[in-house]
């Protein structure tokens, strides 16, 4: 075979290159460019809707509330009157900085007044988290967060309300990152961190969703109201069925489970996924 | 073919391929942060951090990879792989920074050392949707940071080169833990079709063009040689073999090259010492065999960088006979005489 | 490159070139899909037959029901995205433009994650007029949206 006459040669320590690698070098580079402009706008703009939750960073609020140990720690704020005369609770679960729960520095805030907190009303001061109509408080001991003490209540407005035996199927989060912190804030990328944050002693919360896609949260705690965080570690951030005695306790119901043997993944192989929107979607 | 030690030899090549590659990673940056932001003002910064940096290492890791069989298909290609290791040491540095990142937000702040987190924290091994695909992308980080800092020629001389090579081999390793990686990690979340799409098209393309370029390699390596006398091989005609240039034959276990320079034949190893380039693909500029990747040379009567060099290739003995080129594939020690055969 | 190099090479790339498609299409196919399921709640409130007045904003959709005798009335209250505020309740004011103070105004109820709600509202003489709504946040202090109720 008789090679064809080519002088061009690219040696890259050269000045320039030969003008026909130039010439290709030029149309691969603007292909690149190409590729660089459609890969930035599509990567951008198909990612899934990032959640709104909030959390407010650098900024600290005042609530006043009763401070309750169970089921989880919480400050409940009542409401004004209704128009029929009755009041109710907003709880808001406390949590503790970074990937730990709040029984820490409760224990120490009870420790450093020498008096326990459960049942009174208190001034915490801390920052919000909130999103879907949960809000959250996280207390730092940076922050001073105790900030008074008032006596215990004579009279609680808790009400409780048996919802019986149920199964359920929803995904098991850390409140701190679902409902601020994160986006996203569950699901398998977020997984090791809400391990991370359950084992630290922060309550974790079940969510769920209709086929509207309109969630609901739920409290998680042991059967006989103990913490289990250390049992749900293999069964965080993906779908599972829980089995557990439901309780609605003010705006929250929780699931009080029987250890372990009441969780089971749920799952298997399959093609078709349901999708959620992407960022450009205009929302519904 | 530096004498001594250089952190980086620049020349005008390198100065604009680093131009590019710092316009198209800081243009990629910026729209995917620009365009995420105008449609969700929700984004965090570290979801954007994590994300855009992420992103643009697997499309530059993309680009990297094909390289390489693209410039045996086209030597058009050639100047993309010149200076290919700034390209990769871009891309680590980028993929450094979501990992490093990345290890810090899920993991720090806990009850637990980060990196001991990283790899106690979901220990799910046996499931495919559950598997912890964070450490997938720990280990490819560790190849391509080992990649990056031996990425410099110091390394390639100290390690041996069949040491470095072995060591720089394990980017195909890290290219499917990463793959991996984000299959089993981000996907199991966005669940988008057009991501697992995009990743399909990317991985493909590498697939098919290794391939191509394998096979087409392959075709010359297997090229039988059945005309033999007195261990010499009958190769080609006088005629096939253009000035200044050489031709390829792949006898016994290694390619060899001949040239034609000023009327003579020259027979020289193929594979440059450097980096282990093609030889044969180059050029004589000067009087020196030019290596087609980054330059190195060679004298082609004793395979010798000219001084101050010092690097070496094995020649050949040559014979031609009525116009019959004749070759004998037994290697001489690297940089022995052979004047060249003339050409009748 | 040497000849071992490139063998090597194609070794690699003929077994990536089926544990690549392998790994995406398994890692595909892995994917958990979230189940939807009927939320466990206290027992819904049926909405009243007549829509009386009605408005709508852009996260939400407010109708005052009633029945045909008038005797019951209902704020329906259609929250259509994900609240983001750490409290929104709603009051009935009594005046749209005035400066408001929950002190005067008629707490209805609170609303929480995206979905619906019904709250049952006393029947008084203000019932007659367009109603004024504004949704509050009270841990902030802050008036999230105001709204006044059109005829049907």
């Amino acid at each position: 075979m008789i090679m064809k006459q080519n002088n061009d040669f690219y040696i890259g320590w050269m000045d320039k290159a030969p003008a026909s690698y130039s010439r290709h070098i030029k149309k691969v580079i603007i292909l690149l460019a190409c590729l660089v402009l459609i890969a930035a706008l599509i990567l951008s703009l198909q990612q899934r809707k990032f959640s709104t939750a909030s959390f407010e960073f650098g900024q600290l609020t005042e609530i006043t509330g009763t401070y309750q140990q169970a089921p989880v720690p919480a400050v409940k704020v009542k409401t004004d009157q209704d128009v029929f005369g009755n009041s109710t609770y907003l709880t808001i679960p406390l949590v503790g900085y970074g990937k730990f729960g709040a029984e820490g520095i409760i224990s120490s805030l009870e420790k450093e007044h020498n008096t326990p907190l459960n049942g009174k009303e208190v001034v915490l001061k801390g920052t919000l988290l909130y999103s879907d109509g949960k809000t959250l408080l996280q207390v730092d001991k940076n922050d001073n967060p105790l900030v008074s003490i008032n006596k215990p209540l004579l009279k609680t407005l808790t009400t409780r309300q048996d919802l019986g035996f149920v199964e359920v199927k929803g995904e098991i989060i850390d409140p701190k990152c679902y409902f601020g912190v994160m986006k996203p804030g569950h699901g398998k990328p977020h997984r090791d961190c809400a391990i991370r944050c359950i084992e630290g002693g922060m309550d974790p919360v079940f969510y769920v969703r209709n086929d509207k896609g309109e969630a609901n949260y739920y409290l998680i705690a042991g059967a006989d109201g103990r913490k289990i965080n250390d049992q749900l570690k293999d069964y965080i951030a993906e779908p599972v069925s829980l089995k557990a005695k439901a309780v609605q306790i003010d705006d929250w119901t929780v699931l009080y489970l029987d250890g372990n043997t009441s969780i089971k993944r749920l799952g298997g192989l399959s093609w078709f996924k349901q999708q959620d929107n992407s960022i450009s979607c205009s929302p519904r | 073919m530096g004498a001594s030690y250089t952190a980086v030899g620049w020349n005008r090549q390198k100065k604009n391929y680093d131009w590019l590659i710092a316009v198209f990673c800081l243009g990629y940056l910026g729209i995917f942060i620009s365009i995420t932001l105008l449609f969700n003002e929700q984004a965090t910064f570290e979801t954007l951090l994590l994300r855009s940096t992420s992103t643009l290492a697997i499309l530059l890791l993309h680009v990297i990879l094909a390289i390489g069989p693209l410039c045996r298909i086209n030597t058009k290609f050639l100047p993309l792989l010149y200076n290919r290791r700034h390209l990769g040491v871009t891309m680590f540095s980028l993929a450094l920074v979501h990992g490093c990142f990345g290890i810090f937000q899920f993991h720090a702040l806990g009850n637990t050392n980060a990196v001991v987190s990283l790899f106690s924290s979901n220990t799910n091994y046996n499931s495919l949707a559950a598997f912890p695909f964070q450490a997938l992308g720990f280990f490819a980080l560790l190849i391509f940071f080992l990649m990056a800092i031996t990425s410099h020629d110091f390394w390639l001389h100290n390690l041996s080169p069949k040491v470095w090579k072995t060591l720089h081999m394990f980017v195909y390793l890290g290219y499917l833990l990463v793959i991996l990686h984000v299959m089993l990690g981000v996907i199991q979340f966005e669940k988008n079709p057009l991501f697992v799409l995009i990743l399909s098209i990317g991985s493909c393309t590498l697939v098919v063009l290794h391939l191509t370029a394998a096979f087409k390699e392959k075709k010359l390596d297997d090229r039988l040689f059945a005309l033999q006398q007195n261990g010499f091989v009958y190769v080609c005609n006088s005629d096939e073999i253009e000035d200044s240039r050489a031709k390829i034959f792949c006898i016994d276990k290694e390619r060899i090259a001949v040239y034609r320079h000023e009327n003579k034949l020259y027979a020289i190893h193929n594979v440059c010492k450097h980096q282990g380039g093609p030889l044969g693909e180059g050029k004589i500029l000067d009087g020196c065999i030019t290596c087609p990747w980054h330059g190195y040379q060679y004298l082609p009567q004793n395979g010798q960088s000219p001084p101050p060099f010092k690097e070496k290739v094995n020649t050949y003995n040559l014979k031609v006979i009525k116009n019959k080129v004749w070759l004998n594939p037994v290697p001489l020690a690297e940089g022995t005489e052979r004047p060249g055969v003339t050409i009748m | 490159m040497i000849k071992g190099l490139r063998s090597r090479h194609r070794q690699i790339w003929m077994v990536w070139a089926i544990l690549l498609p392998a790994g995406i299409l398994l890692a595909w196919l892995a994917i958990p899909d979230q189940q939807p399921i009927r939320l466990l709640q206290s027992p819904v409130i049926s909405p009243l037959p007549e829509i009386v007045q009605s408005g709508s904003l852009p996260d939400y959709s407010i109708n005052l029901r009633s029945n045909r005798t008038r005797s019951e009335w209902q704020l329906e209250w259609f929250n259509k995205k994900v609240l983001q505020v750490p409290s929104a309740v709603v009051y009935q004011v009594n005046n749209k433009n005035g400066s408001f103070n929950p002190v005067n105004a008629k707490l209805i109820g609170r609303i929480e994650a995206q979905g619906d709600y019904w709250f049952p509202v006393p029947m008084d003489s203000s019932i007659n007029k367009p109603l004024n709504l504004v949704l509050y946040d009270f841990i902030h202090n802050k008036i999230i949206d105001s709204i006044q109720l059109k005829q049907k």
